[in-house]
Formats: structure tokens, C-alpha cells, sequence
């Protein structure tokens, strides 16, 4: 019995984590769609961050992530895979009438859109989510169908940033 | 009314038995929610907006109504509370007023029970022919 | 040694079918600890690797919200340190003591006649008490707002107390932390005085006439208490952990477990115990001004790391340490000081006045804490199905309630609740004043005049709880 009750608790210790990225990836999976190019996004209401970076428990408090540069293709389908790691933030490329759409935090909110026409476009946050809302930007860049990188006249400037992430583009 | 980050400002309102109130809640920083309980109100405080989104909780599959002016009866005394029913950041469970519609009833039955209680207590107490308990 | 058999008392195991059956198997423990350890770290792992939104965080939701309800107004007044029996934190601790989940070892070294692993030290003489547990807890209560509202604070000092628990069982015998340390154990003991549930030996001549005391030193059958306490002399529940081993060890058959009265015991042995009462009926206010009330600045105040008010905090702290640590033994040191005078008998030292008359605040705290969490489970109580389906809130559905919209659970019926839970209360502690004052003072008139203040200092407390939460 002893033997029994030591390989529960074995199973136990090795199966929970298990099982947590088992199901971790089941929840990720897309529809199999060829050609589908997803992109996973976690809106950071601290910093005014759109990042491609996973935003959980252990590294919230202690790094700030890395803005994202999604890239995509003219006639690509894309699908954004939006969180939340604070509060409820907003996802919308006016200019390509992508959104407005709210991400709430502990769920993940899908947009999909094709682009037609290469460029930068800005992507704004439409929600206040607090002090650095009106900072929250990041770019998306459409690449030509073939790859090719983006007319000179299309490209973006963000707009300088006065009060958030002062020491990080 | 104001709502932040995690309060509402005025936090307690008062008001009399039949009146109506009228609320225009604004918040100073994020999505807040305004949950009132028994009075079957929730609404949604978005910033930089001058309206609230209303729906009933009882009535569900209901649209949202957008108002300017929250508008409701006190038709029941005591003390209700109001929380913050839209996730705005770590102590969101815990934004919450309150709304005391005089007279509160209950309370007063409630604190007279206790001193009841413990008049009652020192009678039983004090009776000469019990046996002690 | 013995005093009389208690009346009232049913013998639940002659009259349970299966139960006595079912906790003297040696698996038992480990049949409900392991499930336990099985959530337990599932949530370490979402605290640590999942959505640092408290309400979307099956850590927060099931420790704070849910387990907290369960434990404060359900397990302990029904059945005691019911808890310990489960809980998966001594878990690796015990196993490497005892090198056995389920089965007994007998032998040297180890304690008593068990054998065990480790250095088997005896717990230091100084810290016999619970004065550790309560400075933990009111060390862990004045954080209590990162602690609830964020993830990895909880996944930290949870994972911390498994690993503290360890290294302590690995340097000294049995459950030292359990007894000694943990902060959860600190006000278990103190409101396990209420339970309606206790261990004791049947028939206590057997007790006097046994010779080898397994209950106590151990044997083939079962491991010796590990809860430092001698179950044949079992009179309190404070200490004793439920962990059923002296129901195996026991060569004569003689513990049982008892059904008794709500509110049997009432006398606090010791100022530890007296500071205990203190500290949580402070905190048990301090949380409904800070967490359930309206004011925002105490709440900023409680919450530095985001609200920036250090200073504030600073405030805060000191308000707590002084409301729980002086400003409430005071109270009751006067209430017993002034009835001791009014009842004019010598023969009672202030000491015994003192404790006697703060034992009120057993049954009080323990009624204010269940007022105190019957909101937090009726409006939060809807996050439960949002957990269950995604604990760590990644976006997963594992049974379909993810979606589920957070729905209070008539919030309004709270007050009436809170307001019964609070007279119950009241009326507990005034019988514990009486119990007390009677007992001390055999003349009538005397007694009530000695019970008087606290009578009226434990009113003024239950009301002035009524009047915060319903008024």
C-alpha cells in the first residue's frame, strides 16, 4: 500500500503541470486553417503595452515587456489572439477597421481581418485603462504579398512618449 | 458621483424612504462598474463618456440602455451597497459604497436585539430561585 | 488530573455507521490530504504562470474567497481543526519524518517508540505557544491586500509556508510548524474552542490504568500524537489536530470522537491565547472598514504598492499593531479590572479576571469573522465557476462556466444573516462571561456584578459590528 500511495503522490507532482500545459495547448489551438497567421497579444495597462511576450503571475510586477511589431503579408488572413494581464483595454487599426473591440482580462478575444494594402498602421488601445492609456500604441506592419518591405510614404511615426516606458522605444 | 481606482466619491449616500434618485457617475480613470444591489441596477461607467450603460440583472437578454442621469426609486430602507461590477484592477472586488435609505429598520432591530439580549441576560441572571447555568 | 465526564457529549463513532471503521484505516489521512495537495498545487502553479487579475485566478478565488468561507463558518465551528486533518502544507515535512505515507514504523532513533528521520529536536521551550503564530498572522494580515488581490503574493507566501513547514520537520519533531508556526494553526486553536467536535479518551480510568500510552509515545499500530499534545489528558481542543492517529495507536481502544454543545469551551489558558482573541476581533474590524467598507483612502492606505501611499501605509500599520496589540486588551483589561472591583470578593487575581473575562471574545470573534465573510462569498461566490473552468485564466473552458457573468448571490439578504450570526454571537459570549464569573464567584449578586462590564463591553463590540455592516 505504501508503494501505491508513493506513486500517487509521483503522479500527482508530475501530472498537474502536465496536464496544465496540455490543456494550455488545447486552448491555444486555432482552426486548421492553412495559411492562418496567428498572432498572440497581451495588452499591459502598466507602461501602456502592447506585448507578443506571455504576461502572467511571476513577471508582472517585476519586468516590463517589450512593445510588439506584429508583421504581416498583403492577403494573409490573421487572426489576433488579444488578452488582458490588468484591466479591460481596448484593440482597434481605425485605418484598416480593425476593432474597436475590449479585451477583457482572463479571456481571449479573436479578430480576425485580411490586410489588402501594405503600410504601418497604428494600434491604439480605445479603453482608459489608465495612466498611460493615452501612450499605448504599437505598430502593425503589413508587408507586400511577397514580403517585400513597405512603400517609404506608408511608413509611421509613433508619436513620442512623455510619460511611459521613457527609456524604451 | 465620481468613480477611481477604488473608490466612489461621495461613498456613502443618504437618502429618505420614496425618494428618487437621480445619479451622474463619471470615472477618473478606468472602465468602473456600478452594481446596486436590490434594486436590480447595474451599470457600466465608461471614461470620457457622458453616458452609463444600464441593464437589469434580473431581466437578462435585455440591451443596454445609454443614459445620461441613473434614475431609481428608494422604495426599501437599509443599507445597500453599490460595487464595482466591471474588472478595474487589483482591489476591484472590493470598490463598493453605499446606499442607506433612512429609516434603517433592520439596523435599529439589529443594535436593539443586542441590548435586548443582554437585558435579557442579566435578568435571567439575576433571578434568585434558578439554579446557576 | 481527570475532571469529572463531561454530560451532552455524543459518542460519534458508536453511533456514526462506518466512521470509526473508516478513521482507523491507515490510508485515511492520506486519502484526503492527497486530493488537497493536488489543488494545492494547482493553484501555486496559476499563481505563478497564470493571469495576474485576482478575480480570474483560481488561487485567490479558491484559497481567500472560497476556502476561507468554508473554513471560518463552516469547518471550524461544526468540526474543529477539521482543516489540519487535510491540509497538504506538512505534507513532504511529515513524509520524510516518518519515510511512510500510510504505514507505522517502529524503532530508534526516532521519538517515542517511532521510528522517525530527522534531527527530532524538541521544539524550543521559550516558543511553546502560540506568540509566533500571532505576530504571523498579524504581520501577514497587514499585507493582506497584495496577498488577496494578487496572484504570485499568494503563490509566494503559500509555497513558503509548504517549504517552511519542511525544513522545520526536518530540524524538529512531528508537526512543530503545525503547531507552533503556522499562522492559519495560530486562530484555528483559539476558535476550534467553539467546535462543536472534539477528541477525547472515553473512559479514563482505562487512561489511569494504561501502562504503555501509545496514544502519547507511539507504537506498532500508530505514530505517537504529533501534535505535542498527550490525548489521554486531552481536555481542549486547541491543539489537537484531528489527525486520527491516536485513534490507531490507542492499545486499548479508548479515543473517540465527540458531538458536543457549540461554545463548550471557554477558558483561555494563557496570555498568548488572551492576545489572540485580541488580534483577530481587531483585525476582524479593520478588515470590514478596509476591504468591506465604502472609504477609499483606507483602502489606498492598505494598498501602497499600486496607491503609492507609503506614508499612508505607515499609518495604516501602526493603527493596526496598536488597535490589536494594546487598544483591545486594554478594553478588556479594564472591563475585568472594574468588575472585579464591583464584585468586591478577593480570592480572583487579575490575571484570572483578565483571562477569564476575555474569553467573551472567542465566540464574538469567531461570530464577527463569519458576519465578516458571508458577503464575500455571496457576491463573489460566481468567480468559483469562472475558476473551475479556466484556473489559470488563460482563456480556457474546461467545463463550459469560463463565460459565467459575475452574478452576486442576493447580497441583500447578507445584513439578516450577518445580524443572526452576530446575536449568536453575542449570546455565546455573554454565557462564557457567566460561566466564568459564576464559577469564580459562588455568590450571585457578586458574579453578575463582576460579569457586568465585559457584558456590556462585548454588547457594545457585537453592536458596534452590527451597526458597521448593516447600519
Amino acid at each position: 500500500m505504501e508503494a501505491a500511495a508513493t506513486l500517487l503522490v509521483l503522479l500527482t507532482l508530475i501530472g498537474i503541470p502536465l496536464w496544465v500545459i496540455r490543456e494550455e495547448a488545447e486552448a491555444s489551438r486555432v482552426p486548421d486553417e492553412p495559411g492562418l497567421h496567428v498572432i498572440e497579444i497581451t495588452a499591459v495597462a502598466v507602461g501602456g503595452i502592447f506585448t507578443f511576450e506571455d504576461v502572467v503571475g511571476h513577471n508582472y510586477w517585476r519586468r516590463t515587456p517589450r512593445v510588439a511589431r506584429p508583421v504581416v503579408r498583403v492577403g494573409e488572413k490573421v487572426l489576433f489572439r488579444l488578452r488582458s494581464a490588468d484591466v479591460i483595454h481596448g484593440f482597434s487599426i481605425p485605418e484598416l477597421q480593425v476593432g474597436p473591440i475590449a479585451i477583457e482580462p482572463g479571456y481571449v478575444t479573436e479578430v480576425r481581418f485580411e490586410p489588402t494594402e501594405a503600410g504601418e498602421f497604428l494600434i491604439q488601445c480605445v479603453f482608459r485603462c489608465g495612466g498611460c492609456h493615452e501612450e499605448m500604441f504599437a505598430v502593425l506592419e503589413v508587408r507586400g504579398p511577397n514580403g517585400e518591405p513597405p512603400p517609404e510614404d506608408m511608413k509611421l511615426k509613433l508619436p513620442a512618449r512623455v510619460r511611459c516606458l521613457l527609456n524604451r522605444t | 458621483m465620481t468613480a477611481r481606482q477604488y473608490a466612489y466619491d461621495p461613498p456613502v449616500l443618504r437618502v429618505n424612504l420614496g425618494d428618487t434618485v437621480r445619479l451622474r457617475i463619471r470615472s477618473l480613470d478606468v472602465t468602473h462598474g456600478f452594481f446596486l444591489e436590490a434594486f436590480d441596477i447595474n451599470a457600466s461607467i465608461i471614461p470620457d463618456s457622458p453616458y452609463l450603460e444600464i441593464s437589469h440583472p434580473s431581466r437578462k437578454g435585455e440591451p443596454v440602455e445609454k443614459v445620461e442621469e441613473l434614475v431609481f426609486v428608494a422604495d426599501k430602507t437599509g443599507k445597500f451597497r453599490f460595487r464595482c461590477s466591471r474588472v478595474c484592477g487589483n482591489m476591484h472586488p472590493f470598490m463598493q459604497g453605499e446606499l442607506i435609505v433612512a429609516p434603517n429598520r433592520l439596523a435599529g432591530a439589529g443594535i436593539g436585539a443586542c441590548f435586548g439580549l443582554l437585558a435579557a441576560a442579566a435578568f435571567v441572571a439575576l433571578r434568585r430561585d434558578k439554579g446557576l447555568p | 488530573m481527570n475532571g469529572p465526564e463531561p454530560s451532552g457529549r455524543i459518542d460519534l463513532l458508536q453511533i456514526v455507521p462506518g466512521l470509526k471503521w473508516l478513521l482507523t484505516r491507515r490510508w485515511f489521512q492520506f486519502a484526503v490530504v492527497l486530493p488537497n495537495l493536488a489543488f494545492f498545487y494547482l493553484f501555486l502553479i496559476a499563481g505563478a504562470f497564470g493571469s495576474p487579475v485576482g478575480s480570474r485566478n483560481i488561487i485567490i478565488i479558491f484559497v481567500w474567497i472560497l476556502w476561507w468561507f468554508l473554513l471560518i463558518a463552516v469547518m471550524v465551528p461544526l468540526a474543529s481543526r477539521i482543516w489540519c486533518t487535510v491540509c497538504p502544507i506538512p505534507f513532504f515535512g511529515e513524509w520524510y519524518q516518518r519515510r511512510a505515507l500510510v504505514g507505522v514504523r517502529v524503532g530508534k532513533p526516532g521519538v517515542g517508540r517511532n521510528r522517525m528521520w530527522g534531527q527530532n529536536r524538541r521544539w524550543p521551550r521559550a516558543l511553546s505557544n502560540i506568540w509566533l503564530q500571532n505576530f504571523g498572522f498579524l504581520l501577514l494580515c497587514t499585507f493582506s491586500v497584495p496577498l488577496l488581490t494578487r496572484p504570485i503574493v499568494s503563490t509566494i507566501v503559500l509555497g513558503g509556508l509548504v517549504l517552511l513547514a519542511t525544513v522545520l520537520h526536518v530540524i524538529y519533531r512531528q508537526r512543530a510548524f503545525c503547531r507552533y508556526v503556522c499562522p492559519i494553526g495560530g486562530f484555528l486553536s483559539l476558535y476550534s474552542m467553539c467546535s462543536m467536535v472534539e477528541v477525547r479518551a472515553r473512559n479514563l480510568e482505562t487512561c489511569d490504568e494504561c501502562t504503555d500510552k501509545s496514544c502519547l509515545a507511539g507504537g506498532e499500530t500508530g505514530w505517537g500524537c504529533p501534535w505535542y499534545v498527550n490525548p489521554s489528558r486531552l481536555e481542549r481542543n486547541n491543539y489537537c489536530g484531528l489527525c486520527m492517529e491516536c485513534l490507531k495507536s490507542c492499545s486499548h481502544d479508548n479515543m473517540t470522537i465527540r458531538a458536543r454543545a457549540f461554545g463548550s469551551e471557554t477558558a483561555l489558558k494563557g496570555y498568548d491565547e488572551a492576545w489572540k482573541a485580541f488580534i483577530m476581533i481587531g483585525l476582524a474590524l479593520a478588515y470590514s472598514v478596509a476591504l468591506l467598507g465604502p472609504w477609499g483612502i483606507v483602502k489606498d492606505w492598505a494598498n501602497p504598492t499600486e496607491s503609492g501611499k507609503w506614508g499612508g501605509f505607515a499609518l495604516y500599520a501602526v493603527a493596526l499593531w496598536t488597535l490589536t496589540l494594546a487598544i483591545v486588551p486594554a478594553a478588556f483589561y479594564a472591563a475585568a479590572g472594574l468588575g472585579r472591583r464591583l464584585a468586591g470578593k478577593a480570592g480572583v487575581t487579575m490575571k484570572e479576571a483578565f483571562l477569564g473575562f476575555s474569553g467573551v471574545l472567542v465566540p464574538l470573534g469567531l461570530a464577527a469573522w463569519i458576519a465578516f465573510s458571508i458577503p464575500l462569498i455571496l457576491v463573489n461566490g460566481s468567480y468559483v465557476l469562472n475558476v473551475i473552468s479556466d484556473p489559470l485564466g488563460r482563456g480556457w473552458d474546461l467545463l463550459g462556466t469560463a463565460h459565467t457573468p459575475w452574478m452576486p448571490f442576493h447580497p441583500e439578504y447578507a445584513a439578516i444573516l450577518q445580524i443572526a450570526v452576530l446575536l449568536a454571537g453575542l449570546f455565546y459570549a455573554l454565557r462564557s462571561g457567566w460561566r466564568f464569573a459564576s464559577e469564580r464567584y459562588g455568590d450571585r449578586p457578586a458574579a453578575v456584578r463582576a460579569v457586568a462590564p465585559a457584558a456590556i463591553l462585548s454588547t457594545a463590540v457585537a453592536g458596534g459590528f452590527l451597526w458597521l455592516f448593516v447600519g
